[in-house]
């Protein structure tokens, strides 16, 4: 049967591959790296006018991302992901806010087998089905004042907030005197979480209008609520409850 | 020659992408890779501390806990942070204690019943550990041959729990 995973994994190759001819046709030579200076010079001084703080104007566009790697390693490795849209606005080439929308999914089944007071193997799993989550931040271009416009460098803060409804079945609870307890279900656990990024940002255009870059950054959850039965295993957005770090791989396309 | 700008996007872009693509997979396996084998206290054990306020002195304590059919004997002779186990299969554990003690010198050797009411409360811990569960102590009924008082200091028995749950008074 065809599996959703491939359509998602067959959707990215495809927007990967759709430039590739004819970018491969141009067969130009590539510049050495002082002929690519001497190129940023006499397109841009590096020098501003006195007076003049900004290099760019205030309003320069806008552009959205995907991050593509939750999908693909959801695709082929693992049973969780988020899948995430982002627009970001530019302001001067210094100011960048953002906001992003998505969805995030985990089925999951402990990979290992417990060996569980009885010895016996259990395999338990915890699904979550898709449910929304928002971020909302705010980024800085260290390098602002660059003759190199398409590529940013940029550190950021972001605020998330999502809602998860989970089922975790099949659990087995054993001590060594009284024996195994089980299976156990926990059903219907609505969590809702908040929390925080920071860390940094890479852009690098890779062809006109499409731009690759990678997030890199710290989480930390602010609020919790639902755990009475104890804290959800995936967190839409944010990725495993028990992580601190975070990586994402997007794929850009500057609208104007 | 043809000289290519800072940003034209003709140097093989598939190439560049596909790079930084599988440099990101990389990265991402490894962050994930990190979690690895359960690391926290699954099992639940309820602490308990017995104070003397009559200036008897507590020799030793045995005692023998059941629920249902099953059971357990353990004798102790410290009488702070005694933990012992409830029976999660069940809603109540009974404790028979037969106590060795001196009362201004002399030696005396008596038994004590007490019976524990609780529920029984899953909990989710990680993908690696499971689960484990948590004991509300709901009441407590006891004879008072030698106890004088029982305190129920924390009602949560919890497996990573650091309080004293019950406080048994001779």
């Amino acid at each position: 049967m065809f599996h959703p995973r491939y359509a998602i994994t067959l959707a990215i190759a495809a927007l990967l591959l759709s430039n590739s001819p004819m970018l491969l046709a141009q067969g130009r030579s590539i510049p050495v790296s002082s002929e690519v200076k001497a190129e940023e010079q006499k397109e841009l001084p590096d020098v501003l006018p006195e007076g003049q703080k900004y290099r760019y104007r205030f309003f320069n566009g806008l552009n959205v991302s995907v991050d593509i790697l939750d999908p693909l390693l959801y695709t082929f490795y693992f049973e969780h992901a988020s899948f995430e849209a982002q627009v970001m606005a530019d302001f001067h080439h210094r100011f960048f806010p953002m906001a992003s929308f998505g969805m995030g999914i985990a089925d999951e089944t402990s990979d290992n087998g417990l060996e569980y007071g009885t010895g016996k193997k259990q395999e338990f799993n915890f699904k979550s089905n898709l449910a929304p989550f928002g971020k909302i931040g705010f980024a800085y271009n260290i390098d602002y004042n660059s003759t190199r416009p398409n590529d940013l460098y940029l550190v950021f803060l972001r605020y998330g907030l999502s809602y998860n409804k989970a089922d975790i079945s099949n659990l087995y609870y054993a001590d060594e005197l009284w024996g195994s307890l089980g299976p156990i279900s926990i059903n219907d656990q609505e969590y809702t979480t908040q929390w925080v990024e920071v860390g940094g940002m890479v852009k690098v255009q890779i062809v006109k209008h499409i731009s690759l870059g990678w997030d890199l950054y710290f989480k930390a959850k602010i609020t919790q609520s639902g755990t009475q039965y104890g804290t959800p295993f995936f967190v839409p957005g944010y990725g495993p409850n028990k992580s601190h770090i975070g990586f994402s791989f997007r794929i850009f396309y500057d609208i104007f | 020659m043809t000289l290519l700008k800072p940003s034209d996007p003709s140097s093989r872009p598939l190439s560049k992408a596909l790079r930084l693509l599988l440099g990101a997979c990389c990265i991402q396996v490894l962050l994930c890779a990190c979690d690895n084998g359960c690391e926290q206290v699954r099992e639940a054990y309820m602490t308990t501390t017995f104070t003397s306020t009559s200036g008897r002195t507590m020799r030793s304590i045995s005692l023998i806990c059941f629920s249902d059919t099953l059971g357990y004997k353990v004798t102790f002779s410290q009488f702070t942070d005694v933990e012992l186990q409830l029976n999660p299969k069940g809603n109540h554990t009974t404790m028979i204690l037969d106590c060795s003690y001196s009362d201004y010198g002399d030696l005396y050797t008596t038994s004590d019943t007490v019976d524990i009411s609780y529920t029984v409360e899953p909990r989710f811990l990680d993908m690696e550990c499971g689960c484990t569960v948590l004991f509300r102590i709901d009441d407590v009924h006891f004879t008072r041959h030698l106890i004088s008082n029982l305190i129920i200091n924390d009602s949560n028995v919890v497996a990573d729990g650091e309080a004293t749950n019950l406080i048994f008074e001779y």
